[in-house]
């Protein structure tokens, strides 16, 4: 190492005066180490978290639009119509067509029950039929579901 | 492995238990290295607030080297670099931010110059900041750390022939300001 002067000893010694008299307080955490904690510690929770949320949330929903704790209830549509109040699809969908087909063929229709086929047909009356279409509400809502000979079939 | 030079002092040898890409360890590095760190920095960009701000620029750029950190280099020397370059990036854009109130300067008479400023223009951080930053560099790892010119020229990535001509030129400069200075 080289002799110092008297001018390098001289600002040596200031500059390490100037330096030391600083008061130097290493910040908590560097923005940056913060910023790569939460890459692999809260960058991973908070997915977790918000998505169990989301789960507690569809569950407590699910429950009180059904009134059942059974899952199983909670993927059935029926449930979930029954609460919100919407009337019921037609299970059969033959039924659709059949109200776009001529309007000729309708009355045929209505007036099936009342034919000399089905009278001749079975021992029931008319009012037996309607008794008993009452009670399938399936049935007689379609009226491509009847069968042809009657309903005591 | 790390090369068995004194450049991180004898304080220091616990540096050398450093893993490469470990988070924990680059947060041990920041607690212990950052004084030092802020204290280089003072040296070159003339202020404990900036350098400040430059040490946590500089860390935060060595966050993301230090998966590359090679132990060829000691720890506190590569650490150094990074924040010698930073700083020099500092004075670079304090000298683009200063120039349109330059440009305004022009021509027109200098204000008188303030008590407090007239003091610590006579501080020797603040003939450091008037020199370039990679003098001003130099001299701060020689005559506050005591680095050698070989360390030097590790840590700030140029030869030692380098180190020596920056020493020398500065050493000239600040002789010739601070003399003339305490003579008027």
């Amino acid at each position: 190492m080289q002799a110092e002067s008297g001018f390098e000893q001289n600002f040596g010694r200031r500059l390490r005066d100037e330096l030391d008299a600083m008061e130097i307080k290493v910040p908590l955490n560097l923005p940056a180490l913060r910023g790569r904690r939460s890459w692999f510690g809260y960058g991973l929770v908070r997915p977790l978290v918000l998505a169990t949320a989301a789960t507690i949330a569809i569950m407590v929903m699910a429950s009180a639009v059904t009134g059942s704790t059974n899952p199983g209830v909670w993927i059935k549509p029926s449930a979930w119509i029954r609460t919100i109040g919407i009337a019921a699809p037609s299970p059969t969908p033959k039924a659709e067509p059949k109200e776009n087909s001529s309007p000729s063929s309708e009355p045929e229709k209505s007036a099936q029950p009342n034919s000399p086929e089905h009278e001749s047909g079975g021992t029931s009356t008319p009012s037996d039929y309607q008794g008993k279409s009452n009670q399938s509400d399936d049935r007689s809502a379609t009226p491509a579901a009847l069968p042809p000979g009657g309903h005591d079939d | 492995m790390l090369a068995p030079t004194s450049v991180d002092g004898p304080e220091q040898a616990g540096l050398n238990a450093y893993v490469r890409g470990s988070p924990a360890d680059f947060e041990r590095l920041y607690r212990v290295s950052f004084p030092r760190v802020v204290r280089t920095l003072a040296g070159i960009v003339g202020s404990q607030a900036a350098a400040e701000d430059c040490a946590q620029e500089a860390f935060t750029r060595a966050l993301r080297s230090w998966p590359q950190w090679h132990g060829e280099v000691p720890v506190e020397a590569w650490l150094h670099r990074i924040a010698v370059n930073t700083a020099i990036s500092y004075r670079r854009r304090e000298q683009i931010r200063a120039l349109p109130s330059l440009l305004r300067r022009l021509g027109a008479p200098a204000p008188d110059p303030d008590p407090v400023d007239y003091a610590h223009s006579h501080s020797v951080l603040a003939e450091l900041r008037r020199l370039p930053p990679k003098q001003s560099a130099a001299l701060v790892l020689r005559y506050y750390y005591g680095y050698t010119n070989r360390e030097i020229a590790a840590a700030v990535g140029v030869s030692e022939r380098t180190v020596g001509q920056r020493i020398a030129n500065a050493l000239a400069i600040l002789r010739q300001r601070i003399e003339v200075g305490e003579a008027g």
